[in-house]
């Protein structure tokens, strides 16, 4: 048997417990925004779905800061818990709405009078093979966040990720022109050179059906 | 029509803990201070458990955790001494062939120890390290790390990539880490009752529905 390798010259100090553990772990993984098993999107019964918007949840309830990182990390994954439509609601939304359904989800840095400007974004995720499910994709490439900024939801096309019927204290805000919050048809979402949006669109009693994961950048003890 | 209380289908994907770092799980500085010297390990067994330090399905590293011992001014002393400076590792993922035959496939960058010394400490990736089922996590130590919890049972045991040749799985000066081009190496040393104090935060790839 192989003993593993003892430095040698080293001298024992029994001077601390040998049950002392690590101090407090320093980073933590936290879900932003974390779903409950009940919240999905909300196809087929009443089916609805977020249409080429920038969107992010402004309240759940009372909370007002669930979207929001509450230190500085990295977003590594992020999670969608989609509606299944059928393939009548399928088919329109895709004629509709620019073909497949796709979602990416964005860091937006809140600026002055409801602006908000995409300072990273992951890449367009395909959603159609995922329908009626909870899907969680890991990032390639981190996305850098600092505390405070939110954690948004880009649709270029359409996704079924939006669960109705909710409290009023419950809302969700879009990049669409205040003048246009009901309209679902023109392309409102940040992508490509279009980075900032004024968010004044204010959706109750909705709940966009997303969150990610988020690790905090590690802190020196004192 | 679907009830309007059905669930969503199972979870697609799901983050794990690969080795996870139970509570009581310290490495041994400063009461009995060893440290990872000049290699590259994984952790084999913790007890009964073969498998912990293996992906359980294609996915993605995002994090990479470690319980670092806290070494007296004297040990750290002698380990700056003897193995460098600044005591550093990295998270590696290993492909696995025969007769213990291991190759880095993915790695992150090495990151430096000093100023978290004494505490469990998660680093994010910048970018995530692909792994595939049942490739090993594993840690690559240039220098020296105090992430050592000894004196456990015989059935804990790591696995280093120094040559297995004579005394040479207790030679902990030569530079046996998995480091610029050499990214192979056989595992045959292996050290019983110690367990290596890292995790690796894993994400499996999403399934779509069939």
């Amino acid at each position: 048997m192989r003993s593993h390798s003892r430095i040698k010259g080293l001298t024992v100090v029994v001077l601390v417990a040998a049950c002392a553990l690590p101090a407090v772990a320093s980073a933590k993984r936290t879900e932003i925004g974390a779903l409950a098993d009940d919240v999905r999107g909300s196809c087929p019964d009443s089916c609805q779905a977020v249409t080429r918007a920038t969107g992010y949840q402004a309240k759940v309830g009372p909370d007002r800061g669930l979207y929001q990182a509450p230190a500085n990390g990295r977003i590594v994954a992020w999670t969608i818990a989609l509606g299944k439509p059928g393939p009548k609601q399928t088919a329109f939304f895709e004629e509709r709405y620019g073909g497949p359904a796709r979602a990416a989800v964005v860091v937006l840095d809140p600026g002055e009078k409801v602006v908000r400007t995409v300072v990273a974004k992951s890449p367009l995720q395909v959603l159609t093979g995922y329908f009626g499910q909870t899907v969680q994709f890991p990032l390639a490439r981190t996305l850098r966040i600092r505390k405070g900024q939110y954690i948004g939801l880009t649709v270029p096309s359409w996704a079924p990720a939006l669960q109705i019927g909710l409290g009023s204290d419950t809302s969700w805000r879009s990049s669409r022109a205040k003048s246009g919050c009901s309209d679902l048809t023109t392309q409102f979402a940040l992508v490509g050179n279009r980075t900032q949006a004024p968010f004044h669109c204010l959706y109750k009693t909705a709940r966009l059906t997303y969150s990610a994961t988020f690790i905090s950048s590690p802190k020196q003890p004192d | 029509m679907l009830s309007s209380l059905a669930l969503p289908a199972g979870a697609s994907a799901k983050v794990t803990e690969i080795g996870a770092l139970a509570e009581g799980t310290a490495a041994g500085c400063p009461t009995e201070c060893q440290a990872l010297t000049r290699l590259t390990a994984y952790q084999a067994k913790v007890g009964p458990d073969r498998e912990l330090y293996q992906a359980p399905a294609d996915g993605m590293l995002v994090a990479w955790t470690i319980a670092l011992g806290k070494p007296t001014a004297k040990d750290t002393s002698v380990f700056e001494q003897r193995y460098g400076k600044v005591p550093q590792a990295a998270v590696v993922v290993l492909d696995s062939a025969a007769k213990l035959s291991r190759t880095v496939v993915a790695k992150a960058p090495l990151q430096k120890l000093t100023d978290y010394l004494g505490t469990t400490v998660q680093f994010p990736l910048v970018r995530s390290l692909p792994i595939k089922k049942g490739q090993y996590v594993a840690l690559t130590v240039p220098t020296w790390a105090p992430a050592m919890q000894i004196n456990l049972g015989a059935d804990t045991s790591w696995r280093s990539s120094r040559a297995s040749t004579g005394s040479d799985c207790l030679n902990t000066e030569t530079q046996y880490g998995l480091l610029g081009k050499r990214t192979s190496a056989f595992f045959r040393c292996l050290y019983k009752g110690v367990r290596l104090t890292y995790s690796a935060t894993f994400i499996s790839n999403p399934m779509p529905t069939k």
